[in-house]
């Protein structure tokens, strides 16, 4: 894939990303790193299917992942599958939306995704071989998140 | 004629309770949930809903397979799918098929309701 190809579909994931926060009024605020990388981290990896094959990955902290379900179900969770579930969808969406934009820019494409898979625990580190990829790093008042996407052939 | 039966297909429990939470105010009874296309399949040969709220992306098999399957069988069976994809390609996809509705997730209860009351 070319690189200019490639910043467009970061580009169309980051719309997405933003599109999705902006609906639960939450403030994020791109940043260098992860500022609270410790303690138990929840993560979901989204794959991409079609003309080009990649993956999504969406990795947060407890006390964001949990504001998030709350903005978002009104509610707080009943227990940790609900974040887990919570964050399976809040990573599809983010990857469907920004792969609805995709698609209708490079027709033909047909790029589809694969069920969410999720992983939860401390210290954290999920590698994909044979894809490279960029990682973008935003900061909310509840911590912190990570999204990286990668795509074969970059 | 009684309450109308909601099916939701989707492999997350939580889109079931956002469906739940907004369907039950308005007098729809929600079944038991579907996690794939294959268990809509069994579900719908057991018992007829009035309604189907369908995810695409589902392991085992997904929205659209489902949804062809049925309505082969049955061209009137309503069916709106529900998905965070929604490229032109695949809504055309989706028409041809004959699904009755397509709404982009996220979504507001309202929207799901509009969209649900729209077929009656």
């Amino acid at each position: 894939m070319e690189k200019d190809k490639f910043t467009q579909f970061c580009s169309c994931f980051e719309n997405a990303f933003q599109k999705l926060v902006s609906q639960y009024g939450l403030n994020v605020v791109r940043h260098q790193e992860l500022t609270d990388s410790g303690g138990k981290r929840f993560s979901a990896v989204v794959g991409v299917v079609g003309l080009n094959k990649g993956r999504i990955h969406v990795e947060m902290g407890g006390n964001l992942v949990k504001k998030l379900f709350e903005l978002a179900n009104g509610e707080p969770e009943e227990d940790e599958m609900d974040l887990c579930f919570y964050l399976a969808e809040f990573t599809n969406i983010i990857a469907g939306n920004g792969i609805t934009l995709l698609n209708d820019r490079y027709r033909g494409s047909n790029l589809r995704l694969t069920p969410p898979a999720i992983f939860t625990g401390e210290n954290l580190d999920i590698t994909t071989p044979k894809v490279l990829s960029t990682s973008t790093f935003y900061n909310t008042e509840f911590g912190s998140l990570r999204i990286e996407i990668g795509f074969e052939g970059v | 004629m009684g309450q109308w039966k909601v099916l939701v297909v989707d492999d997350s429990p939580l889109v079931y309770k956002a469906v739940k939470k907004a369907l039950e105010p308005e007098g729809f009874l929600l079944m038991d949930q579907a996690f794939n296309g294959r268990e809509c399949l069994d579900r719908v040969s057991v018992q007829l809903p009035d309604v189907i709220i369908m995810d695409i992306t589902m392991p085992v098999m997904d929205g659209l397979q489902a949804a062809e399957h049925l309505l082969r069988k049955n061209s009137q069976m309503k069916i709106i799918m529900v998905s965070a994809m929604g490229d032109e390609e695949l809504l055309k996809k989706a028409k041809r098929i004959g699904v009755t509705n397509f709404l982009n997730k996220p979504f507001k209860p309202e929207e799901l309701v509009n969209a649900v009351r729209s077929i009656f």
